[in-house]
């Protein structure tokens, strides 16, 4: 009985209207390429997954990978695999499909590639064969790119494509995808593949082999 | 569009472009070693081949259509300039060229590229809005700035521990690396009618001429002289390098840039490209 009743509340987690969902941006450490990190899913509000798998740049090992979240019926995949070290980071996450519903045999979200990857300060994401409610969703040319996007028991389902933030300490975040929506006055928020990184020290420079007239 | 070179301006000259290297700031200096300085700063234009006026206006009309790139060659109008906050040491690296705005979030009215004077660009932010920076750009006038947009993938970030200040009335000049003293020279700057312009500007490139007369190296900043239009054939840029003099050292007598000793220059080589530097009276 217990377990209907999760699944009830979990699948009450996707209902009603719209959104403005936080995900925790990582708390950066200062300085340089330290504050590298990376993780393959999070989810905020009734559905609630911490940063799985989660890597900073100083994690021993660099990298992380796990093959299932265990307790979430609703998530299922094939790896996340995350890394970091200083300087650069990188997330993703293989065949992933969330599910409305336990019940229910069409995935609500469904990729067979998502990755994040940071290098110096810049992000880039990847999306490969991702689907919302059976519509394609594309890494556009521009990141932040928005849409709503109506999924039928949910209505609108926010959705943020190739995410990037400038965190306050100079670092980047890039987060491939971020889904958010709201349900029982709540807020549910999804992201999926995030890396962190900073540029280093600025490099010494090269002098130019070259001349320009200056005021003496 | 007035034509910034021969713009009469109220008690200093416009015929910035002759090398006075005899007429000026000679205090000090034997006749002989006058002639000779003079005869290396015409030999390497630092000190004035250029003999037309306007022929090297830094003035750009672009094409219709087309924005001004934020060069050392360009005079950015619209602009707000520098309002002197303190930075953090981030500087940013554009791996492509981008488009620059007045305001976060405005249309842009200029485009910063990749390279300056040969070397990839590296410009200082001093303010940040959500999703854009404002930068220190290395165009007239003093003191520009810009707003370009981050998370676009294109801007790469870097932090350097290094600050640069000189303070033109003690002729004096500190390089600090995070926020310790690394080193303090005497040194030469801006002559009372050519003087070093105060502000706030930062390290642009890293030359080293291939017939290195007067220095080895040459270390263009974002500043201009407000006093010269041109100089030498060029927009009058200021800059750190060496001096084969070393009398000249503590004294106010350059055309604007700000001649250092050899150990000054030597540190200051290793500095970042932009790396801020701060000149104050």
């Amino acid at each position: 009985m217990r377990k209907h009743v999760k699944y009830g509340v979990i699948a009450g987690v996707f209902a009603a209207p719209l959104a403005v969902a936080a995900i925790v941006v990582p708390a950066s450490a200062s300085g340089g390429g330290d504050v590298s990190s990376a993780y393959g899913i999070a989810a905020s509000g009734l559905l609630n997954i911490p940063r799985t798998p989660s890597v900073t740049a100083g994690s021993r090992p660099s990298t992380r990978s796990v093959v299932s979240i265990p307790g979430n019926p609703l998530v299922q995949l094939s790896v996340l695999r995350t890394r970091a070290v200083p300087g650069h980071a990188e997330a993703s996450v293989v065949d992933l499909r969330i599910a409305k519903a336990a019940i229910s045999p069409n995935a609500v979200l469904s990729a067979k590639l998502i990755t994040a990857k940071c290098d110096d300060g810049v992000g880039q994401s990847r999306l490969v064969d991702v689907r919302l409610a059976g519509r394609a969703i594309q890494a556009g040319a521009s990141p932040n790119s928005r849409i709503t996007v109506p999924v039928e028991g949910l209505g609108g389902v926010q959705v943020t494509i190739n995410k990037q933030v400038r965190n306050p300490d100079g670092s980047v975040t890039v987060t491939a995808l971020e889904l958010a929506v709201r349900a029982l006055g709540q807020s549910q928020a999804i992201a999926i593949s995030s890396a962190t990184c900073a540029g280093g020290e600025a490099p010494r420079p090269t002098p130019v082999p070259s001349d320009l007239p200056v005021t003496g | 569009m007035s034509n910034r070179s021969t713009r009469a301006r109220p008690g200093r000259s416009v015929s910035s472009r002759w090398p006075v290297g005899g007429s000026r700031g000679s205090r000090g200096l034997t006749v002989g070693a006058v002639a000779a300085v003079t005869i290396a700063l015409l030999v390497a234009g630092c000190g004035g081949k250029s003999q037309s006026p306007s022929a090297s206006s830094p003035d750009v009309h672009p094409p219709v259509g087309k924005l001004p790139q934020a060069t050392t060659f360009v005079t950015l109008k619209d602009i707000p300039t520098d309002a002197v906050a303190a930075t953090d040491g981030t500087v940013v690296h554009p791996t492509e060229s981008l488009p620059v705005s007045a305001t976060a979030g405005g249309p842009p009215v200029a485009t910063l590229p990749e390279k300056e004077l040969g070397g990839p660009t590296w410009v200082p932010v001093v303010e940040t809005a959500p999703g854009w920076q404002r930068v220190l750009l290395p165009s007239r006038p003093n003191g520009a700035t810009g707003w370009i947009a981050t998370g676009g993938g294109k801007v790469q970030t870097a932090h350097s521990p290094y600050a640069i200040k000189v303070d033109t009335s003690a002729r004096r000049l500190v390089l600090t690396k995070a926020g310790r003293s690394v080193g303090t020279w005497s040194v030469a700057v801006g002559a009372p009618k050519t003087p070093t312009p105060a502000g706030r500007t930062f390290i642009l490139a890293s030359l080293a001429p291939a017939k290195a007369t007067y220095s080895p190296l040459i270390l263009p900043v974002g500043a201009h002289s407000e006093s010269l239009d041109t100089f030498g054939g060029g927009p009058g840029t200021v800059a750190f390098h060496g001096w084969p003099q070393k009398s000249v050292f503590g004294q106010a007598v350059t055309h604007g840039c700000v001649r250092v000793p050899a150990d000054a220059l030597k540190q200051l080589s290793q500095v970042p490209l932009g790396t801020p530097v701060s000149i104050a009276n």
